[in-house]
């Protein structure tokens, strides 16, 4: 097992960290008070790693997710996301930065029901005002192997077809930072196989961090890193045989 | 750890593109399948456009009717009036020069065959009569130009509803005055007959030879002349009526030319569709609420969609903008619909009303109305949307993972909040622009305002009751009260919406009643049975003795009378007066007036005095309250009338508080003794009978005796006076039933706002073991609660309504009628609880387990 590093809190020098984070702690109100849900984590992932955390239901693993996607805003701590201290930053700011550097998968795919496959890819690359955004989402389609289903709509696919979409959507702006959150738990396990394989290729082939939060202790061994996450807290970190052989 | 400033910054990124162009692309796209969810959204909107295109349209196709049939109303170019005797000579010579005259007189006369009596509206026409337009006449060939009409000596052309109403057909005698004539035709149309929804009994037209011959022509009758000229040069037109004004300035001659072709008219076109405009506004203010609740539903449900968008870099303002072109995309489409309906809908409107109306009628679509109304769509959708879209866009990126599913709460940033209120005075304006009358469009709005924020408070007191009442044990009774109850129900909204119009409908029900019930015991306790007018001053003595000479007549008034015009008042002439003052009326026509030595029976002398009973100085006049209060005027102001072309000046030294609802007869004016006596007038009479047999023993007697004395059945006119508030009664109700039309949008857009949570719950409570019969109790009661809630509301504001309204407008005394205010509350309950399950109905239908596994 790795031994964290004290300072530096994972695998990954400061200096090439894609994702940081120093002492983030989250405390949300609810009807008995603040609960806190993430008690001073810090760690740093680099370029191009794969990370899959685990940890029981309501360990704090989504907020996690959330915190590095800039959806949630630390109680305390710091966290920079593709060179930016984000810790503060105005939503629209953040916004900006999700569409240029991070890519996210949903358990529930999230697609726009009211929008074709192809649209739905396009929609991150549009909102970078990119002028090929209809021929990049047709490729990134392509690279899942969804040439053949650009115009159906969310609801004309099945539901490992929709996650594909959903993965192509994510990689298509070419993101530093891939963020998944349980990507398959609405699909059998058959289909599951396929888009994990997928969503690893499109990771490798855009040279992204992947961040993959997940029950499956399997897949998450699929991964170059594993992160436990416990009551709020990292309880373990080690690279897994698959990063060892990597490295 | 720690983290190197100078390796990271937070300077932050460039927005990208929120621009209007990717607002459309996405809108485009998201619309798919937004426009089933705006149905309720669409019909409020489409409805509301649709009133006020066709009531503009309808008043501008009647104003161009009469502004294009001007001659034809006018029966010329310039037409000269006067009262009791004709213009006079020079008048008469001056106008000849430029043209061809046609002389009328018009008086009311009793029409009697063997069997029946009846008031009619006389008319004695000239050879060149008519100048304007062809007469339509049944049973004669149709009359050409210079062809004369079938008006021989001792005949007649009557209206059709003589026909009717005494039997009368073509070759049929009956009398007039002491003179026997024959029906030579029914008037089917009389070219420039006065445009109006009144008329003082039906048309007789004879020529001036047998009106002379019928010996109604005497001093003091009350005749009205009128000289219509037509111009033989129309370039003459600006000179002819110069010419003609200067001649007539003196005032008893009264002019109208093309200009003015139908006065009263106007007035009552230009109020109506004020009136209509403004409930119509009304209903699109009101469904407003229910566009607000469909566009919170319609966000609510793609609050996923927003939420992704966001997780994807969409800046707050593109979500703004793509939702709001979306919004306005389905209120285009309303507000098209409703402009089309509009642009159709005056065709049948004005087919309905082409029966009252005697302008012919073309119709055309008129783009301001239409423009008007459709700014008063789009602009009410925006100011509805804008809160909700405003909310919209504070949807949280991370709601994709935790599953929040209500809209953010609270006020909307303050920019949007400035846009509303910028949006606002947008609508004021355009209100103003519609109805062209600053303080009924401000008091109006202002009074809508205030019923809303009564109904608000009265909704709130009653949600807080209900609040502390106990749990029922009854399980639907208890879901039916904490929907009601909860935070965020759409209470509110309800009883706004529906009570608005019920107690629109609760102030009318009960006024109706109330005014009825005392018109009805007036008439039994205080009414005389005739009034008797035109009765000479040489008939009066005789009248007298006839009149009290017959047994059962327990009393007999009498008064002199005659008219005059009041030319000035409190120093001011009488054309300065804004004739959209209710009291105008006193100066826009012929006053009657009377003198006498001694203060009426009726009415209250609340300031000055009057005059000595041997007062012979210098004229002083008394005027009843309300009329002066209007007018601004008051004891010490003086009034100027003109009586057959003499000037009178009197000074007001008193005034009495006239209550016009009696049946006595009142006059606004009364003059001092030694004024009036001199000029041809007449004398008015008011019997009153013990039973029926004496009433028309007395008409009887009176009409054996004097042929020229015309008598006007009381129970005739409380019959006029009880059709006439029901007609007004039936326009109130007009805004009732369209503000309740606008409440069902309301309903029908809570009963939508809520489905996905209604759905949710029947799902678990049918997990639970709960029948569906149990569900639906449930809903009936929650929606029947919120009708009898917004009913109570509307009993309580309706009720103070229509007390204040009776107490303090009419000084009466105010009956409550409780069965009345029963049926209210139960016919909103019982709508309401339908109607709110019909809506839901459809999510009972669905069966739980795929809904089950979407939860």
């Amino acid at each position: 097992m790795h031994t964290p590093d004290p300072d530096i809190g994972s695998t990954s020098s400061a200096s090439s960290a894609v994702i940081h984070l120093l002492e983030a702690r989250l405390s949300l109100s609810s009807a008995d008070g603040m609960v806190e849900i993430l008690r001073g984590i810090s760690l740093a992932i680099g370029a191009g790693e794969t990370v899959g955390v685990l940890g029981p239901s309501g360990a704090g693993k989504t907020s996690l997710l959330m915190i590095m996607a800039g959806l949630e805003s630390l109680t305390t701590g710091r966290i920079d996301l593709a060179g930016f201290d984000i810790t503060r930053m105005p939503e629209d700011s953040l916004a900006a930065l999700r569409r240029d550097h991070v890519g996210i998968v949903f358990q529930a795919f999230r697609l726009i029901p009211s929008m074709t496959a192809v649209q739905n890819v396009a929609v991150p690359l549009e909102l970078a005002g990119r002028q090929d955004a209809q021929e990049r989402a047709a490729a990134a389609l392509a690279s899942v192997g969804l040439d053949h289903r650009m115009t159906h709509l969310p609801d004309q696919l099945s539901g490992g077809e929709q996650q594909r979409v959903a993965i192509a959507r994510a990689i298509a702006p070419r993101p530093r930072i891939l963020l998944a959150d349980e990507p398959t738990g609405n699909l059998d396990s058959g289909t599951s196989e396929k888009v994990i394989a997928t969503l690893f290729d499109a990771t490798r082939a855009a040279g992204a961090a992947l961040v993959l939060v997940t029950h499956d202790a399997a897949l998450a061994e699929r991964c170059g890193r594993v992160l436990t996450i416990e009551d709020g807290q990292i309880t373990d970190d080690r690279v897994t045989a698959a990063g060892a052989a990597h490295q | 750890m720690t983290l190197q400033s100078g390796t990271h910054n937070s300077t932050p990124l460039p927005a990208g593109d929120s621009g209007w162009g990717l607002a459309w692309r996405l809108a485009r796209r998201e619309i798919r399948g937004s426009l089933s969810r705006f149905r309720v959204f669409l019909g409020a909107l489409m409805l509301g456009v649709a009133a006020i295109g066709t009531v503009g349209s309808v008043a501008e196709a009647m104003r161009d009717g009469i502004s294009g049939n001007a001659r034809l109303l006018l029966g010329g170019d310039i037409e000269m009036r006067t009262l009791y005797a004709e213009p006079p000579a020079e008048v008469v010579s001056l106008a000849r020069q430029y043209g061809t005259l046609a002389r009328t007189r018009e008086m009311r006369a009793m029409l009697q065959n063997a069997d029946e009596r009846k008031l009619v509206a006389l008319k004695a026409v000239d050879d060149s009569w008519p100048l304007v337009g062809t007469p339509e006449i049944v049973g004669t060939p149709e009359i050409e130009g210079g062809a004369s009409l079938p008006l021989g000596p001792g005949t007649i052309l009557i209206d059709p509803a003589l026909t009717r109403a005494m039997g009368l057909q073509v070759g049929d005698t009956a009398r007039i005055g002491s003179y026997e004539v024959t029906v030579a035709g029914i008037l089917a149309y009389e070219p420039d007959r006065s445009v109006s929804f009144i008329t003082f009994g039906p048309r007789i037209l004879m020529s001036m030879e047998t009106l002379a011959a019928t010996g109604l022509d005497q001093p003091g009758a009350m005749i009205t002349h009128r000289l219509r000229l037509l111009l033989d040069d129309q370039t003459e037109r600006v000179a002819a009526t110069a010419a003609l004004k200067a001649a007539t300035a003196d005032g008893f001659v009264r002019l109208r030319d093309l200009l003015d072709a139908a006065p009263g008219f106007d007035v009552f076109i230009d109020r109506t569709e004020v009136f209509l405009v403004l409930v119509g506004l009304t209903a699109l203010l009101i469904g407003g609420l229910g566009v607000a609740g469909a566009v919170r539903a319609w966000l609510s449900s793609r609050m996923p969609v927003i939420a992704t968008l966001k997780c994807l870099g969409a800046p707050a303002r593109l979500i703004f903008r793509t939702y709001l072109l979306q919004v306005m995309l389905i209120a285009g489409a309303g507000v098209a619909a409703g402009v089309v309906v509009a642009a159709i809908a005056p065709i049948f409107a004005i087919d309905l009303l082409s029966s009252y109306v005697t302008v012919p009628i073309t119709m055309a679509i008129y783009p301001l109305p239409l423009a008007i109304a459709a700014g008063f769509g789009v602009v009410t959708s925006f100011l509805f949307a804008l809160w909700p879209l405003a909310k919209a866009e504070e949807v949280r990126a991370a709601n994709l993972f935790r599953q929040l599913n209500s809209m953010p709460a609270g006020r909307p940033r303050g920019i949007y909040l400035g846009i509303a209120a910028v949006t606002l005075m947008v609508l004021a304006g355009l209100a103003f622009a519609a109805t062209r009358d600053l303080m009924l469009t401000a008091s109006f709005i202002g009074g809508s305002l205030a019923a809303i924020a009564l109904l608000a408070g009265l909704g709130e007191i009653l949600v807080r009751g209900l609040r502390r009442l106990p749990a029922p044990r009854y399980v639907p009774a208890r879901l039916a009260l904490s929907a009601i109850t909860r935070p965020g129900s759409p209470v509110r909204s309800v009883i706004i919406a529906f009570g608005l119009g019920l107690s629109v409908l609760v102030t009318v029900a009960l006024s109706q009643t109330n005014i009825s019930r005392q018109i009805d015991t007036r008439v039994s306790e205080d009414a005389p049975a005739w009034f008797f007018i035109d009765i000479q001053p040489t008939q009066i003595d005789s009248f007298m003795q006839i009149a009290e000479g017959t047994p059962g007549i327990s009393d007999v008034g009498r008064t002199p009378m005659l008219r005059g015009r009041i030319s000035e008042l409190g120093g001011r002439s009488s054309d300065s007066f804004d004739m959209k003052n209710g009291s105008a009326w006193v100066l826009r026509g012929d006053r009657a007036l009377t003198w006498s030595a001694t203060p009426p029976e009726t009415g209250e002398i609340i300031a000055g005095s009057w005059w000595q009973s041997d007062y012979s100085g210098p004229p002083l006049a008394s005027m009843t309250a309300e009329e002066a209060l209007d007018l601004g005027v008051w004891v010490g102001d003086t009034v100027v009338f003109n009586v057959l072309g003499r000037r009178i000046k009197a000074e007001i030294v008193n005034i009495r508080d006239v209550e016009w609802e009696s049946f006595s007869i009142n006059f606004v004016f009364v003059l001092s003794p030694g004024v009036l006596e001199a000029a041809p007038h007449s004398w008015m009479a008011t019997t009153y009978a013990n039973d029926d047999a004496a009433a028309t023993a007395v008409e009887r007697n009176v009409a054996t005796e004097f042929a020229n004395i015309s008598a006007i059945s009381v129970r005739e006119a409380v019959d006029t006076a009880q059709r006439v508030i029901g007609l007004l009664g039936a326009a109130v109700q007009l805004t009732a039933a369209v503000t309740l039309v606008a409440g069902l949008a309301v309903l029908a857009g809570t009963v939508a706002s809520t489905e996905a949570q209604r759905l949710a719950d029947s799902v678990i409570l049918k997990v639970l073991g709960a029948t569906r019969i149990a569900i639906t109790i449930a809903w009936l009661l929650e929606y029947a609660l919120l009708g009898v809630l917004a009913a109570a509301a509307a009993t309580i504001i309706g009720t103070i309504a229509s007390w204040a309204m009776i107490e303090t407008l009419l000084q009466s005394d105010f009956e409550m009628d409780f069965g009345l205010v029963l049926i209210t509350t139960m016919a909103g309950a019982a709508g309401t609880a339908v109607l709110g399950l019909i809506g839901a109905a459809r999510t009972l239908g669905r069966k739980p387990a795929p809904l089950l596994r979407e939860i």
